[in-house]
């Protein structure tokens, strides 16, 4: 049984501990895809966070499953915690060359299309998701899920073992909470 | 806040659901009567929710690949504290951290500037993942301590121990340079006299840790550091040294370390001393010879198999510019026994030192001794004399037995004469009456028994020869090793014969092989037994389930209530239908064509699935010799309820803290009372079937409830059935017969597809059922004939009860009428409920009709 399959089992099977060692693994194999892509086909590519998690899903956990316990939610959820890490790591990274604080200063394209180009809103909403997380657990999975790793509320729903509509609610308020916490600090 | 969030949320997504704004804003000023803040807050969450974002509605979905493949290796950094230092990942005591340098086994290391020494030291933190493990995180500071006192130029200094409440951690030097892993993965195998010196720099540092009574336990490459410029050798990373005092945690026998480089004490989990490092030294020694290690595999279980058992390629076949010399000293190190390598790190050190003062200036620095090459025993070659002196043991052994004589008198007579005679027990047995074992020796054969034999042998290398009768081929050999002192057994599972394996004075080796059966032929009477089945159904043998099958199956039935005088089906007291399976035959477990199919499927699948797939062979016929009533249905949450209701019980989740979900997460939603019981434990299932057993009976009639027997679960799942499924071979008709495969977040309703020839329900899928025997993988080469159970308990704590059927999250193989899987039987598992069998005649009347 590779690493994360039995991960998997042992969060399945209640060890609290098990959560905590999933997330390196998700997260390395993120970056070792993204390397190999960057290898193997053109520089400067850009990836779909969709298709970059799914395909760690079928390295991953795919062989084995699924069997007889529900490892996809808490896979995909991992996933998700490894993509925001990511893209928070970058545009700290972003912030900090933009703040003249590194020496080197590394020559950066944009790195993420679109949205981080603002990285101090991403860093804001970072924290107040932090904060919507102590209060409603769900609504942020919801958010890391379907923000994080772009997974549409369809899918969504079905990593959470909820209906769209569920799924849906959950964003809307989510979203709502969000702009509100983001817009009262600033 | 002066108002409750879930009250707010629960607003806003009811006014959400309204047409218009006008509606909305009526439904909220009602909804929040005279609380003021609520309406405040609800309103300003519906304005938001109509306002666009740029940010929150364009999700990240695409990102640069490079900025990808570049972030930092995963590390968590919950525990750091803010720095107001710019760049800076944040502060841990008096250091500012810079960044992360690498990720180890159980902690991350960071770069960080010491503020008031104005120095850049490297921390080590332990993971925090294994922050809430006590275990670890006293592992972690004892290695600390541990390491903290070598004070050493070849070991990297440590400066302190901190412990941020939240996470323990190290701080030490920081070397600015590579590893010795990363040089070699550059470079592959190093020239001569940089081996020398590199390895004479091992052995000073190792030297000095042994010193101070440390084993490091964990050299390799990756954790000798090279300091950039001088290239001097800096051992790190003391992540699993422990001081040889602390028996506590050796005892374990906790295999820790990277089994390519590991000892073989090591690997067999036995104690180890400071000779292990010099055995890591060498195999370290051999990477850089070679530019690969000694010892490679697919798994760590095969690693470590042959760092116990094999001699790795000779060091010249694969670099010819390595002197002899040289050779002898690793494979001196590399000994598999700890008395025949070179003693001391010193020693070593000194040696290797001699021998690059000789290759650097061989005019002034005299050539070395050469050492004595180790006799390599193989079974061509008789065994060398043990080296180890007799006096040193027999004193050891007066002491010892002084002790002991007195408590173990038996035990240890046995096992002081093997060892007092230098000699060793073999114990060996074969289930199978007629095929022979055989031991070999360099000798020749030494023994050759068939079912259980005993031989008293010289310490040597032994190998094992077993030829089956041609219908039988070996399944598994366990060779079980128990050394009396210190006392240790371990277990190799292998599925051929071994060629040798080392045996040592004093121990003795528990030798046990299994066999199954091959299709090539079937011995007389499983023959006869199989023809008996197969004649008896050979109508029912088709892929489609014929209505031949109901009919045979229905009219056994009915046969079967006449002769004992029972319904064929029934309701009991709390509305279960149960259905009255007639005593019978049938093939037992899955075909070899079924497992090939199978194997080829769960190619990539995990090695439990294949273990799992894998069990339920050979296929053996089995006939149950008495008729039982099951239930038509898994066990529904309404009859579940009438038990606890009954009776206050708390499942195994229940008590359990940690569980995500108990049974009755399903019970506010209406209907939810015709779904399966699930996410309980074995134990919960058997307390159920006591407290029915319990409740239905009388003085004058005992009634006994059960949990299926695998033979009575998978004999009521074929109904007649020899195929894959009780309706055939097809997945593809699954779907009629079961839920499997499904993306639900809980069971569906009992009873919503098609049954089976009996008229039972949802047996491939829904639910997983528990059944009564333990798992246990040799069982089906062994088991009885008639009425199987496999109910004695295993004394394997990996083993588990057997669970049966798939279930609706589960794949389509797992629902087969053969697969037996496993779960521990306290463990609530999410996808489990199970079924009841009911024994008839009942116990009183079986009494009545004597």
């Amino acid at each position: 049984m590779n690493d994360v399959t039995q991960i998997l089992h042992a969060i399945h099977r209640g060890d609290r501990h098990a959560a905590g060692e999933l997330l390196p693994l998700i997260y390395d194999e993120l970056r070792k895809l993204a390397a190999r892509k960057l290898a193997s086909e053109s520089p400067r590519q850009t990836l779909q966070a969709t298709a970059l998690v799914h395909e760690a899903y079928v390295r991953l956990v795919s062989g084995s499953e699924p069997q007889d316990w529900d490892g996809r939610g808490h896979f995909f959820a991992a996933a998700a915690e490894a993509m925001r890490r990511i893209l928070i790591e970058s545009a700290r990274r972003k912030l900090r060359l933009k703040h003249g604080g590194e020496f080197d200063r590394i020559e950066l394209t944009s790195n993420i299309v679109d949205a981080t180009d603002d990285p101090e809103r991403l860093l804001e909403l970072d924290t107040a998701l932090t904060k919507l997380a102590a209060e409603d657990a769900t609504a942020a999975e919801v958010v890391k899920l379907h923000f994080f790793t772009g997974m549409s509320l369809d899918e969504v729903g079905a990593v959470l073992g909820m209906s769209r509509a569920t799924a849906y609610r959950q964003w809307s308020y989510a979203r709502s909470w969000l702009k509100c916490e983001i817009e009262g600090n600033s | 806040m002066s108002y409750n969030p879930n009250a707010a949320k629960s607003i806003f997504l009811q006014a959400l659901d309204l047409a218009s704004a006008a509606e909305r804003t009526t439904f909220v000023q009602q909804s929040c009567a005279g609380q003021p803040e609520l309406q405040a807050r609800v309103e300003l969450l519906l304005k938001t929710a109509l306002a666009p974002d740029s940010l929150l509605d364009s999700p990240l979905v695409e990102l640069d690949a490079s900025q990808m493949a570049d972030a930092a290796p995963f590390v968590s950094m919950d525990f750091l504290e803010p720095s107001d230092v710019a760049g800076s990942l944040g502060r841990l005591g008096g250091y500012t951290i810079l960044d992360v340098i690498g990720r180890g086994g159980m902690g991350i290391v960071l770069r960080a500037m010491d503020t008031k020494l104005n120095r850049v030291v490297a921390i080590k933190v332990l993971a925090p993942e294994f922050a809430g493990n006590p275990q670890a995180r006293r592992r972690f500071l004892r290695e600390a301590q541990a390491a903290a006192a070598v004070s050493h130029d070849h070991v990297v200094t440590i400066f302190a121990v901190g412990d941020n409440e939240k996470l323990p951690y190290l701080v030490m030097e920081c070397i600015v340079g590579q590893s010795l892993q990363q040089k070699i993965d550059k470079q592959g195998a190093l020239g001569l006299t940089e081996i020398l010196r590199i390895g004479m720099q091992i052995a000073a540092g190792l030297s000095a840790a042994h010193k101070q009574g440390l084993v490091h336990r964990d050299i390799k490459p990756a954790n000798i550091l090279l300091e950039n410029g001088v290239e001097r050798v800096k051992i790190t990373d003391f992540g699993l040294a422990r001081s040889i005092d602390d028996v506590g945690i050796t005892v374990s026998g906790q295999i820790a370390g990277t089994p390519q480089y590991m000892s073989p004490e090591q690997a067999m989990g036995q104690p180890v001393d400071q000779r292990s490092d010099l055995f890591s030294l060498g195999s370290v020694l051999y990477t850089l010879c070679t530019g690969r290690p000694a010892f490679g595999g697919d798994s760590a279980i095969a690693v470590l198999r042959r760092v116990c058992d094999d001699h790795p390629r000779p060091i010249t076949e694969l670099n010819t510019e390595i002197p002899d010399w040289l050779v002898t000293i690793v494979d001196r190190l590399m000994a598999k026994r700890p008395e025949d390598r070179l003693q001391t790190a010193n020693e070593v050190h000194e040696l290797l030192q001699q021998w690059l003062a000789h290759c650097q200036q061989p005019a002034s620095a005299p050539r070395p001794m050469l050492l004595a090459p180790i006799g390599i025993p193989t079974l061509s070659e008789p065994p060398p004399a043990t080296p180890t002196p007799r006096r040193n043991r027999i004193r050891v052994w007066l002491a010892v037995t002084g002790l002991l004589i007195v408590t173990l008198p038996i035990l240890m007579s046995s096992w002081f004469q093997l060892w007092s005679n230098n000699m060793a027990g073999l114990s060996f047995e074969s289930p199978d009456g007629s095929t022979a074992v055989e031991i070999v020796g360099s000798s020749g054969v030494v023994a050759r028994q068939t079912g259980w034999g005993r031989v008293i042998v010289p310490p040597g290398h032994y190998g094992l020869r077993v030829e089956p009768k041609p219908n039988l081929r070996v399944h598994e050999i366990h060779l079980e090793r128990r050394s009396m002192w210190p006392w240790r057994s371990t277990t190799v599972k292998l599925t051929s014969a071994p060629q040798a394996f080392p045996v040592s004075a004093g121990e003795r080796w528990g030798i046990w092989v299994t066999f199954e059966k091959s299709d090539v032929s079937l011995g007389p009477e499983v023959n006869e037994a199989k023809s008996d089945v197969a004649g008896s159904q050979s109508t029912l043998l088709e892929n489609e389930p014929g209505p031949e099958l109901s009919d045979q199956a229905r009219k056994q039935q009915e046969d079967c209530a006449r002769q004992f005088n029972l319904p064929v089906s029934e309701t009991n007291s709390i509305g279960m239908k149960l259905t009255l399976i007639p005593p019978g035959k049938f093939l037992m477990g899955s075909s070899d064509a079924e497992r090939a199919t199978l194997a080829k499927e769960l190619e990539q699948a995990s090695e439990y699935d294949r273990f799992v797939a894998q069990s339920s062979a050979p296929q053996h016929p089995v006939e149950l010799t008495q008729p039982f009533y099951i239930g038509q249905h898994e066990v529904t949450v309404a009859q579940f309820q009438t038990f606890v209701s009954a009776t206050n019980y708390q499942t195994s989740a229940e008590r359990a803290e940690s569980a995500r979900f108990t049974w009755k997460k399903f019970i506010p939603e209406s209907g939810a009372e015709t779904r399966p019981v699930c996410g309980i434990s074995w134990m919960d299932a058997i307390a159920f079937c006591e407290w029915l057993s319990e409740s239905e009976s009388t003085e004058a009639v005992k009634r006994h409830y059960d949990l299926p027997t695998e033979a009575q679960w998978e004999y009521a799942c074929r109904g007649g059935q020899r195929a894959a499924w009780h309706f055939g071979d097809l997945s593809v008709n699954l779907s009629e017969y079961g839920f499997v495969g499904l993306q639900t977040p809980m069971p569906l309703h009992v009873g919503q597809r098609r049954p089976n020839a009996f008229g039972l329900y949802d047996m491939h899928g829904n639910v997983s059922e528990w059944c009564r025997d333990w798992h246990n993988v040799q069982f089906y080469a062994v088991s009885p004939l008639q009425d199987p159970v496999f109910d004695a308990d295993p004394k394997d704590a990996r083993s588990g009860r057997v669970v049966r059927g798939g279930s609706w999250n589960g794949a389509a193989w797992w629902s087969r009428s053969a697969t037996r899987g496993y779960d521990s039987p306290t463990l609530p598992v999410f996808s489990a409920g199970f079924r009841v069998v009911r024994t008839v005649p009942d116990a009183a009347s079986v009494e009545a009709t004597k």
